[in-house]
């Protein structure tokens, strides 16, 4: 492979900016037809019936589908199965669906759902997180006593013995707020019955099989019987799992019910109202510092909002947990990490994935904590910082990969010239109306799912006897780069043009779950998965093809387009490949990758929480308006030790873009829930930055190859989101002088 | 439910007969970039969309007796690449820079700004300060009736159900002057006014002031004007100005900011854009367009 082909490769990159990529809402079917969901005004309540007669009745209306309808499981989740397909017994947010109205088009099904009445007995709407916790009566969820929906801790050492003795305890609290995916396309889909009795689905998915187990529940149907296609996914950040799987599973429903094909396309304010959030979080941190600036203890206790349904969060609140005292060593910790349900639109994953909150608490603290005790805040943390062979404050060695947090650190530090701009912060006094600041945040990030699940994942390499080459994993593309980069892997590999290569589209029984595109995994895992197929093919091609060489199969060489073998003899690929049909041989091979083993002792709070981690330094300059109090983000400098970057230009693509997310999460993203409900359910009043709110950017690659797996990478795309929110707040305290605790930072209040 | 019927009528009379016929069933689509909007959140429900893009008449824009002349279907985008709204009109193309951004700006029309008429409404403050007239015509005939008067609620003007504003023209200043419209968003990124002041002076030192967005209509500030009429600003004339300013205006706070905020930038904005007109018209700078806050 060519460098110069290395550099920006994307697969689909001419289809996406021709407009020819193929997304949900493309694909039609002879004969197909709508469904639309039925939603009631309430967030709490009992259900006491549902009236589709009059809907049902209105002519072009095939069916309306409500929980009587439903063979399987009333509700399926990835945790708890507390998310209903139609709502049952009870309203538990404002995006809980009683029926879907399905009907020979779009229009009339959305005038037939008007139609759909019904009788409620309103409840108490439970919105306060810390009113909620503990409750006695007027449960969200009858499967939560005091509305608890789950409980992690860290017990290391004896903090609360030790803070006594420390010479300084600094203490704060900080909130974080719901934030939005908004990714480009809402939710789509469609199934589509075949004459066997197997259900084709198509849709916005960011796992397929996820899709396919939450089918597979509500309609009482073994997994074979779905074939769940990934096709172009117009972004997803965590976002496309639960709320599309159970939209499928409706769409599924009603195509096996009708025996025709079904589409259901949410327009962009149900999708706000319905699809899960990042979770907000109230979080109370006290540090214990000795006077030469060491972390002696940390006490931390935060409550995770986890709304109407528990999807994640159980997972996103045990990341909090193992990451809440950032990359430093403290001896003495105590930690619990509580999930609490309300009546709140529902949270699950979200790209970062419980440390964007955590980050912005800890790194902000570190500031704090510093300026207590006199000392510069880059010297605090190189005081603290983990370091090779570290114990982390789970108790895992730091001993598998090369720990690179002083590394990352000082690079980020020289390239932004963090150290001279500190100094000219204003810190509150100007001459000019612009107040001028610099801020900094460091993290470290396990990679991939760690001790919450099971990490595997599977590769089909299936060369052809003209020489091309059919790629498939079961990584799932989002929209970011995945199959491009598991291309590229495989051109390293045999040293072969991307041009032979295509990657097959998979579907749920083309190639085996590989787990779900999440937790910065994508390319590690796939990736890995690549090597192990190809391991075994060059196995295969060299064993087959040794006496046609005259030599041992080890000697053979895949180099350049070619089979050599020191001698004379050699072979262009496509004639080996030739070669491979005379032997009756299939150049064909089936890889799998199993990640490293990690540990979790949820009784003790401690274990070998990830295999490896991710290090991230990210700088920001700011000026803030004394007069408009208006923010304008002017450079952010990030660094990322990445292990290995396979598609440079897309590394740096997901900097960029995590530095826009941390920047509206920090700035402009600002959800209004009254009442529990979304009171601004689209762009026009949610605002993501644009791109004249941008900074100019700088991303800093990072490449200290992985030991844990054979991809040698560690990944990207969580860390370059998670620590952005937390720089910018530093630095608007360096500008302003006023610490900011919560999110949103709105500083119009203050302009003087 | 929308549902309604679509006409291009390609005259005026036309246009002006179906008006007659349809009344307040009719809405009138210029760029649609309001209208539409106010469909889909059905604050309106027209039953029939009567589209006035390809109506000649209504295209103009042209320099004539002592005035300049926007027909109505002129769009922000031809009054910012034309020269003659440049050197002319130079406050309305300040502000017609700050409108959206440039594929709303290609459809959206000055014309259906005003007539939209909410306080935020970017060109109202530019056109009341310059004197700037609005022409109104029906089948039964036209009158012309003055910026300042146009507005007469939130979402409200004095056009009537069968009429349609066919352009508006800017009276021309004689000898040396300058302008200066300053706009608050939230965000860098297109977002409509969280407040907009509009500042006139002229050689003579007559001051025309107007604010958008922090009341119900937008609206000039005689108080103001008088306070500094005939001199050249100086601290003590400005405070005293700035005190008219705020007893005239009256914000409401709402999603995009707070009534203490609104107040709190007026003040600001009032001595940014005195500031500026009055330099522009004494030096030239800083140019038009550029980043007055
Ligand atoms: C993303 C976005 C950003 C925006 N940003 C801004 C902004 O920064 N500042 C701002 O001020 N506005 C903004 N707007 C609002 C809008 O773009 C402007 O008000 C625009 O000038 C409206 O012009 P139009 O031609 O699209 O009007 P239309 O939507 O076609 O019409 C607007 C109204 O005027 C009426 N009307 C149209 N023509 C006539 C006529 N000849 N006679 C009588 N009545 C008529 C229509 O019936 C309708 O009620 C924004 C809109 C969007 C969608």
């Amino acid at each position: 492979m060519e460098d110069s082909e290395k550099k920006v490769f994307r697969n689909d990159a001419v289809a996406k900016v021709t407009g020819r990529a193929k997304y949900a809402d493309d694909y039609t079917f002879h004969g197909m037809i709508h469904g639309v969901p039925v939603y009631t005004d309430s967030v709490h309540a009992e259900i006491l019936g549902i009236d589709t007669a009059e809907a049902e009745s209105f002519p072009g209306v095939r069916k309306v589908l409500t929980w009587k309808d439903v063979p399987g499981e009333p509700a399926w989740g990835q945790i708890e199965h507390d998310h209903y397909i139609f709502a049952r017994e009870k309203i538990r947010y404002h995006g809980d669906v009683i029926a879907l109205v399905v009907a020979d088009t779009r229009d009339i099904a959305l005038q037939a759902a008007a139609l759909v009445k019904w009788e409620l007995k309103e409840l108490e709407p439970v919105l306060d997180q810390k009113t909620a916790l503990g409750a006695k009566s007027n449960l969200v969820n009858e499967k939560f006593p005091g509305n608890k929906v789950t409980h992690h801790h860290v017990r290391r050492g004896n903090a609360e013995a030790v803070f006594p003795a420390c010479y300084k305890i600094v203490e704060r609290e900080f909130r974080t707020p719901f934030v939005e995916h908004a990714y480009m396309e809402p939710e789509c889909a469609f199934a589509n019955p075949l004459t066997d009795g197997t259900i084709e689905l198509y849709g916005t998915f960011q796992h397929p099989f996820s899709t396919r187990r939450y089918c597979s529940a509500f309609l009482n149907r073994q997994f074979a019987d779905f074939v769940v296609y990934s096709h172009p996914t117009g972004g997803s950040f965590g976002g496309k799992d639960d709320t599309i799987s159970v939209i499928a599973a409706r769409a599924a429903l009603a195509a096996s019910l009708l025996r025709v094909p079904v589409k259901i396309l949410y327009d962009r304010e149900w999708s706000f109202r319905e699809s899960y959030k990042r979770n907000p979080y109230i979080m109370k941190y006290k540090y214990g510092l000795s006077p030469e600036g060491k972390i002696l203890a940390l006490n931390t206790y935060m409550l995770s909002e986890s709304g109407g349904i528990t999807s994640t969060t159980p997972w996103s609140t045990w990341r909090s947990t193992a990451q809440c005292a950032g990359p430093y060593v403290v001896d003495n910790v105590h930690t619990d990490v509580i999930g609490v349900a309300t009546n709140n639109v529902f949270t699950g994953a979200m790209r970062g994935f419980g440390t964007p909150q955590v980050n912005f608490a800890i790194e902000q603290m570190m500031d704090i904590c510093a300026e207590e005790l006199d000392l510069d805040p880059v010297e605090f943390r190189r005081i603290n910082m983990v370091r090779q062979d570290s114990i982390t404050i789970t108790g895992q060695k730091l001993d598998s990969h090369i720990v690179s947090m002083e590394e990352v650190m000082d690079k980020v530090i020289a390239r932004s010239g963090y150290l001279e701009n500190v100094k000219k912060s204003s810190r509150g006094k100007s001459d000019s109306d612009e107040l001028y600041g610099t801020g900094l945040a460091i993290s470290y990030r396990g990679s991939s799912v760690g001790a919450e699940g099971l990490d595997f994942a599977a590769c089909m390499v299936n060369c052809q006897f003209d020489g091309s080459i059919v790629l498939d994993t079961g990584i799932h593309e989002n929209g970011q780069g995945a199959q491009s980069v598991m291309m590229l892997a495989l051109a390293e590999e045999f040293d072969v043009p991307l041009s032979r290569i295509r990657y097959n589209r998979s579907s749920t029984t083309s190639i085996p779950d590989s787990g779900t595109t999440v937790a910065t995994r994508g390319t590690m895992m796939g990736v890995s998965a690549v090597r192990k197929a190809s391991a075994k093919l060059k196995k295969i091609i060299r064993e087959t093809l040794s006496d046609d060489f005259r030599c041992d199969p080890e000697d053979i060489r895949f180099e350049k387009d070619r089979l050599v073998a020191g001698g004379s003899y050699s072979l262009t690929w496509e004639e080996a490949m030739h070669r491979m049909f005379l032997h009756r041989t299939y150049p064909f091979a089936f890889g799998e990758y199993k990640a490293p083993r990690v540990s979790w002792d949820d009784e003790v709070g401690a274990g070998d929480a990830y295999f490896t981690y991710v290090y991230s330094c990210n700088v920001v300059e700011l000026t803030v308006n004394k007069k408009t109090g208006k923010v304008k983000v002017i450079k952010a400098t990030a660094g990322h030790d990445v292990g290995r970057a396979i598609n440079p230009e897309l590394v740096k693509g997901q900097i960029y873009g995590g530095i826009a997310q941390g920047l509206g999460m920090a700035l402009t993203e600002d959800l209004q829930i009254e009442g529990g409900k979304i009171m601004n359910p689209n762009f026009n009043k949610y605002r993501i930055p644009k791109s004249v709110d941008m900074p100019e950017i700088e991303a800093i690659i990072i490449e200290n190859e992985d030991r844990t797996t054979p991809s040698g990478v560690k990944g990207i795309g969580e860390p370059a989101t998670e620590i952005a929110a937390a720089a910018i707040a530093n630095a608007i305290y360096n500008a302003t002088g006023v610490r900011q605790f919560s999110l949103p930072i709105k500083l119009e209040g203050a302009a003087e | 439910m929308l549902n309604f019927d679509y006409r291009r009528p390609e005259s005026l009379d036309e246009a002006l007969s179906l008006r007659k016929e349809w009344g307040g069933k009719s809405s009138l689509l210029m760029g649609g970039t309001d209208l539409f909007l106010a469909i889909e959140e059905e604050v309106r429900r027209p039953e029939l969309l009567i589209d006035l893009k390809k109506i000649r008449a209504l295209s103009g824009l042209e320099e004539k007796d002592g005035a300049v002349h926007i027909g109505a279907a002129v769009t922000y985008s031809e009054l910012i690449h034309s020269d003659l709204v440049h050197q002319k009109l130079p406050g309305i193309w300040e502000s017609s820079r700050l409108v959206a951004s440039v594929g709303i700006r290609n459809s959206a029309t000055m014309v259906g700004n005003i007539c939209n008429a909410v306080p935020s409404a970017e060109s109202a403050t530019p056109l009341m300060i310059r004197d700037a007239v609005i022409h109104i015509t029906s089948a039964s005939g036209s009158r012309s009736v003055p910026a300042v008067e146009f507005f007469t609620g939130p979402r409200r003007t004095v056009v009537k159900d069968d009429e349609i504003v066919t352009s508006i023209s800017v009276p021309l200043m004689k000898g040396k002057f300058g302008e200066s419209y300053v706009k608050l968003g939230r965000y860098r990124g297109e977002d409509i006014a969280q407040v907009a002041t509009a500042v006139l002076v002229d050689e003579n030192w007559n001051y025309r002031i107007a604010y958008g967005a922090v009341g119900p209509v937008p609206m000039g500030i005689p108080g103001a004007e008088a306070v500094l009429k005939g001199k050249k600003p100086a601290a003590d004339l400005i405070e005293k100005a700035k005190s008219e300013v705020l007893n005239t205006v009256s914000p409401i706070g709402d999603i995009r900011a707070s009534k203490e905020y609104r107040l709190h930038m007026c003040a600001v904005m009032f001595e940014k854009a005195i500031d500026a007109a009055v330099s522009r018209m004494e030096t030239g700078a800083p140019a038009y367009g550029a980043r007055l806050i």
